[in-house]
């Protein structure tokens, strides 16, 4: 079977990274990570609950219960201030260390 | 930031963790549904995208407790859950709960209590700014064998002006004043002093000023300050009383301010602080009557003032002339050195010995409270064997069953430390109002809040650590074993058994060395109250002190014929036996002077206690004649040349008391010689564990060579009679007073009783403390032989069944089990034997007449200890004795 858990420690970069385009409630933000992932990520709903509990509790993300578009309440997640600078600093640390990675591989190779 | 979100959100969800949890579910749900949605939008049915939805969820009660388990609250709630629990098991068993958390409570208010003794007495600095600073200017002086001599005017001045050490000084001397106009006349404590006082204890006026320079010089006009207590009582607290006149000792005073509310000083009694007046050109070298306190510079050590104190010394005799009449080299033979000390040290003197002795009893004592804590934790977790064999099966963790176990000894502590705190409370309102411990700081001793912190903190490691005693044996208990139930795992109750042994016989071996610390303190009481102190029925004397001020009668003939009429008239009081006039009572007549015998030629004369005394002295303090005879009233009043010396005197001299009399004395070599005409028996005037010193009494006036009559217008009397106790004696006194003068203050009363029980304050304290102790773990001693015995009857009752009814005695069987208390109890009290012999040795300076390794004491408490635990094991086996085999063994 594939592996479609998400790398460690990059869930939260991946939830951020969502709700920067538009507040969604915790299903949206899994059926995106998967489909902009194109079905490598899958996300699990315990971990992703979870996250959510300590993202806002960071400040990072708010919430709110709205009605969707299908008249149903739902949590929303927006991204805040101090979440959009968390998000610029995963991002940075992220691409600094998939860059270092990438050179590995291709020095073995 | 963060911190603080993080704070708020897990608070928010322990208060309402209903809404907490709604809140997860709620969106599990619209998780689980969209799931759905979206899984039957790609073709699956209705019921197949549902089941897949929740197969790829998980159970929601797993999914709710993973996301809350990431949250510091979960921990919190965990415990909570815990002590729920812990709460309904203690409620369950209320016998057991009582009984642990009243032990406890008791070895934590002996704790706390003695705690909070040592905090406020030696640990809290005084309340002086940078008090640290302050120091107390003591000497000694070798030469004339006199360990601890205080301050003079001349070293005051001569400390003054030569000091490097020293940022400020000041002398003092603790005093009575008599005021009048304020109503009725009283007597006032009163605090002469130098102008410097307070500024060098740093102490401000609360409304009013201190003194300024120059308020001592004779001429200025005369000034007073008075104490909060005493300016609310006269004054009703009215800030006008600034600037008003008092009256003290007949000299008119403006009150120039008022300390301020917890001003103290040296434990001593103050109304009124006024400026003791000197001038300077007539200070003499020699007369030591005061006291003298300094601040040292910053950063100077005890070590460097002593050093500078030392220098100075022989200044003084440069700057000041000797003592007419006085010997020219006195002051260098005296060797006088310097022995400064902290303020603080001089006024709690050496009472850290006897508190740190006492710390040592009740410390030992909560442990033998904690070791019987932990003997009933035991038992009752023992009762719970099969509860948590289940809870373990059922997958509970270790850790879970540690905690569960604690949580209850933590309650235990929780609430023992609540009751000890209000024992501790309790206890120290007794010990600060009936006052008999006689310790210094005495009103500071409060139940504050380092008290409640420590009884909390105290009560909570000892149920800790106690708690896991029992904790330890049964987190991880041998399931099968504990499922077989009735207790036939013969090898964990024996294993179980071995622990509360060891348990009891520690308990037993701290009982031995309290009992012990016991029977030396009532040793030591004993042996002091069987010392001839040198007065009899002294509950009988009453002595009260009676000023006659100069401006209310001036000329000294006068003042001795009215002290005369006094006593006249007290003695015609009904009931009265005897009464003397004195400068002192017993026990409080401090000072030591040098005496000159003719005949004998010292280089300086031996230091004697002297006390000037009334005709009819030995008779109202209960002493004998031994030799000779006592003064006249003429005799006393004209200051006759005679004096009555001490029998220690007269032996140290003349080896016989007979042989004194006729013999010369006198205090200074520009006075006449006086005649001893009478010889008395010893009087213990330093206490009864200090030797008596020798005396000398001399007449209440004193004629010097020109003619003068010099008197003492501050003087005790003292009064024999059996209706002491009564008001309505007091009052005839007090008429009988006022028949002779009007305006005469009666101040100080107590009986000779009082005074002398306060001598003995100390190891009446000490004995007390560890006598309640001591009887405290004996009993807890004997409650632990008592249940460990029980136990282990109830345990054996089959095979009791059994022996019985192949033909044991009844006697057999009792012994078998006193046999089995007894031996616990040898092994603790020999253990303890021993340990009492090395612990013993600290109270060496608490004890009088015994040693410390006194065999009678301890074969006492060893006795005692074995004849307690045999009765306690002699009871619960007797029932066993009754053990009716049939129905034992059909129990089974």
């Amino acid at each position: 079977m594939e592996d479609t858990s998400v790398v460690q420690g990059t869930l939260d970069l991946l939830i951020l990274k969502t709700l920067s385009v538009e507040p969604r409630h915790g299903f949206g933000v899994a059926r995106r990570i998967e489909q902009i992932s194109n079905g490598v990520f899958k996300v699990n709903p315990g971990s992703l609950l979870t996250a959510f509990q300590r993202l806002e509790r960071e400040g990072w993300i708010d919430s709110e219960w709205r009605e969707t578009e299908n008249s149903r309440r739902a949590k929303y997640y927006s991204l805040s201030r101090s979440g959009r600078k968390q998000l610029d600093l995963e991002t940075a640390s992220w691409k600094r260390r998939a860059t270092a990675i990438e050179r590995l591989l291709k020095a073995e190779a | 930031m963060a911190f603080w979100r993080r704070l708020r959100y897990g608070l928010r969800s322990l208060i309402s963790p209903g809404r907490a949890v709604r809140d997860i579910d709620d969106e599990a749900t619209h998780y689980l549904d969209e799931l759905a949605r979206s899984l039957e939008a790609r073709g699956m049915s209705r019921e197949e995208a549902r089941r897949a939805a929740r197969l790829e969820m998980g159970g929601k009660i797993a999914l709710r407790e993973s996301v809350r388990d990431s949250q510091w609250e979960s921990a919190v709630e965990g415990w909570f859950a815990d002590l729920r629990q812990a709460i309904r098991g203690l409620r369950r068993n209320p016998a057991f709960a009582l009984t642990a958390i009243a032990t406890l409570s008791l070895g934590l208010g002996a704790v706390s209590a003695i705690f909070a003794t040592v905090d406020a007495v030696l640990l809290r600095p005084l309340p002086y700014p940078n008090s640290e600073r302050l120091v107390s200017l003591v000497h000694t002086a070798p030469g004339i064998n006199l360990n601890e001599l205080r301050m003079s005017e001349s070293f005051y001045f001569t400390y003054r002006e030569e000091s490097r050490v020293f940022e400020d000084l000041a002398n003092w001397n603790g005093n009575h004043a008599v005021v009048t106009g304020l109503g009725e006349p009283t007597n006032e404590p009163t605090l002469y002093v130098t102008c410097s006082f307070l500024d060098v204890l740093g102490v401000k006026p609360a409304i009013g000023r201190g003194f300024a320079p120059g308020d001592d010089e004779p001429g200025k006009p005369r000034t007073v300050i008075l104490s909060d207590g005493y300016w609310r009582q006269k004054f009703g607290g009215d800030r006008s009383a600034i600037g008003r006149t008092l009256i003290a000792n007949g000299e008119a005073r403006e009150i120039v301010g008022v300390l301020p509310a917890g001003f103290e000083f040296m434990d001593e009694k103050i109304s009124l602080i006024v400026p003791a007046r000197s001038r300077r050109e007539e200070v003499r070298l020699i007369a030591f009557g005061a006291s003298g306190i300094a601040r040292l510079k910053p950063g100077v050590t005890l070590e460097q003032a002593n050093a500078d104190v030392a220098r100075m010394i022989p200044l003084a005799p440069a700057k000041f002339p000797i003592n007419p009449g006085w010997a020219a080299n006195t002051f260098t033979d005296a060797k006088i050195a310097p022995a400064l000390r902290t303020l603080h040290g001089d006024l709690i003197g050496d009472i850290g010995k006897t508190l740190w002795v006492l710390m040592a009893a009740v410390g030992l004592l909560l442990l033998i409270a904690g070791a019987n804590v932990a003997n009933l934790l035991l038992v009752r977790a023992d009762g719970r064997r099969q509860e948590l064999a289940v809870r373990a099966a059922l997958g509970a963790s270790w850790n879970r069953i540690v905690r569960a176990l604690l949580s209850e000894s933590l309650l235990i502590g929780l609430a023992g430390g609540a009751l000890g705190l209000a024992i501790c409370y309790l206890a120290l309102e007794w010990v600060r109002s009936s006052g008999f411990a006689g310790l210094p700081r005495l009103a500071s001793v409060v139940v504050n809040e380092s008290t409640v912190l420590f009884a909390f903190a105290t009560g909570v490691l000892a149920s800790l650590v106690f708690g896991l005693i029992p904790a330890w044996r049964y987190s991880r208990p041998a399931t099968t074993d504990a499922f077989r139930s009735s207790g036939r795992g013969m090898s964990q109750s024996r294993d179980r058994r071995r622990v509360q042994r060891s348990l009891l016989v520690a308990q037993v071996a701290l009982a031995m060395v309290l009992l012990a610390g016991a029977g030396l303190m009532l040793r030591t009481f004993l042996a002091l109250r069987a010392v001839d102190s040198g007065f009899s029925r002294p509950e009988q004397v009453l002595a009260i002190r009676v000023s006659i001020p100069a401006t209310l009668v001036s000329a000294p003939e006068l003042v001795t014929r009215i002290q005369m009429d006094i006593a006249r008239k007290l003695e015609s009081v009904p009931g009265v036996s005897a009464v003397a006039i004195a400068s002192a009572p017993p026990l409080e007549g401090g000072a030591t002077h040098p005496v000159l015998v003719d005949g004998f030629d010292w280089g300086i004369a031996p230091l004697r206690r002297p006390r000037d005394v009334s005709p009819g002295w030995t008779a109202a303090i209960g002493g004998r004649l031994v030799a000779g005879r006592d003064f006249t009233w003429r005799e006393t009043t004209e200051g006759a040349p005679v004096a009555i010396i001490s029998e220690n005197m007269a032996r140290e001299l003349w080896s016989e008391p007979g042989a004194a009399l006729g013999k010369r004395l006198r205090r200074s070599v520009n006075q006449d010689w006086s005649e001893v005409i009478g010889v008395v028996s010893d009087l213990r005037d330093d206490g009864a564990a200090m030797a008596a010193p020798t005396l000398v009494h001399w007449p209440l006036a004193r004629k010097e060579r020109g003619g003068t009559l010099t008197i003492s217008r501050h003087l005790d009397y003292l009064i024999r009679s059996p209706r002491t106790g009564s008001a309505a004696f007091l009052a005839e006194l007090g008429q009988a007073l006022r028949s002779v003068n009007g305006n005469l203050p009666l101040a100080n009363v107590r009986t000779l009783d009082a005074i002398y029980r306060k001598s003995m304050a100390r190891t009446s304290f000490a004995l007390a403390l560890l006598g309640i102790a001591g009887a405290m773990a004996l009993v807890l001693g004997v409650v632990g032989i008592y249940g460990v015995v029980a136990y282990s009857v109830a345990q054996r009752r089959r095979d009791i069944g059994i022996r019985i009814a192949l033909g044991a005695t009844l006697q057999g069987v009792t012994q078998m089990f006193v046999r089995e208390g007894l031996a616990v109890s040898v092994i603790g009290a020999a253990m303890g034997l021993l340990a009492a012999l090395a612990v013993t040795r600290l109270m060496q300076t608490l004890l009088f007449g015994v040693a410390p390794a006194d065999p009678l004491t301890y074969g006492l408490a060893f006795v005692c200890l074995l004849a307690a635990s045999a009765l306690a094991s002699w009871l619960p086996a007797r029932r066993a004795a009754r053990v009716d085999p049939a129905e034992a063994l059909r129990a089974e």
